[in-house]
């Protein structure tokens, strides 16, 4: 389709749908607790990359952050070590906060892409009425 | 100083005379219905489209809700454009049939 903007914000959307959902999962999972012979809770990522043909976006891949996480001292948790240490998640919430807001933002422009282009075939449709 | 005298207005050539138009290759008066019924099958698959997303949001099968009012949006433009075809088709062929007596 030529005039396919409504396709490619529709594109755009499902991306930021999807990294939306990224930053939902990182918070809500913010505060789990492992032992430290594990991984901690990685951290995911959402990879976004230009359509072939300059047809929109879509999600390349999700790659996920490291499991390192934070060593933290807590020797009455049951999942301590010897040392009495478990790990938490290396996730900064300050950051998931925004990264929340740009998704959110991006995601509401290209809804108004949306409707703008929708209007615009509308005034198309208006030429030489009645 | 010497004047110099203005020179005599030249006479107006004739003109050429207009060149015959080149006639025009007749249709077969297919073209349009053609197209008006490949807008008509288009527009029909974007609606059953369109039906199918909305059937599964209410059924609770829909990854992204932005597909179901897409495919919406696309019918309805869609819509809009083949009626509007359709109405100037009409009013063409009314004008025609005024065009007795």
């Amino acid at each position: 389709m030529t005039f396919d903007a409504i396709g490619i914000a529709g594109s755009a959307l499902t991306v930021h749908r999807k990294w939306l959902d990224a930053v939902s999962d990182n918070l809500a999972n913010m505060n789990n607790v492992s032992a430290t012979s594990g991984n901690a809770f990685q951290q995911k990522y959402v990879e976004a990359a230009e359509s072939t043909g300059g047809e929109g976006v879509y999600v390349k891949s999700t790659p996920l952050g490291s499991g390192a996480g934070r060593i933290v001292y807590q020797p009455d948790h049951p999942l301590a070590d010897a040392n009495g240490n478990v790990k938490y998640p290396d996730i900064d919430m300050a950051e998931q906060m925004g990264s929340l807001i740009v998704a959110q933002r991006g995601y509401q422009a290209n809804a108004q892409v949306v409707d703008r282009a929708r209007e615009t075939y509308m005034a198309a449709l208006e030429i030489g009425r009645s | 100083m010497p004047v110099s005298p203005i020179a005599p207005v030249q006479g107006v050539m004739p003109t050429d005379y207009v060149g015959g138009a080149s006639a025009v290759s007749g249709t077969d008066g297919s073209g349009f219905a053609a197209s008006l019924t490949g807008a008509v099958d288009n527009l029909q698959q974007l609606q059953s489209t369109s039906n199918q997303l909305a059937v599964s949001a209410v059924t609770g099968n829909l990854n992204d809700i932005q597909d179901a009012t897409i495919a919406a949006t696309r019918a309805q433009v869609t819509l809009e454009l083949v009626a509007s075809l359709r109405n100037k088709g009409v009013d063409a062929f009314n004008e025609i049939m005024r065009m007795q007596a």
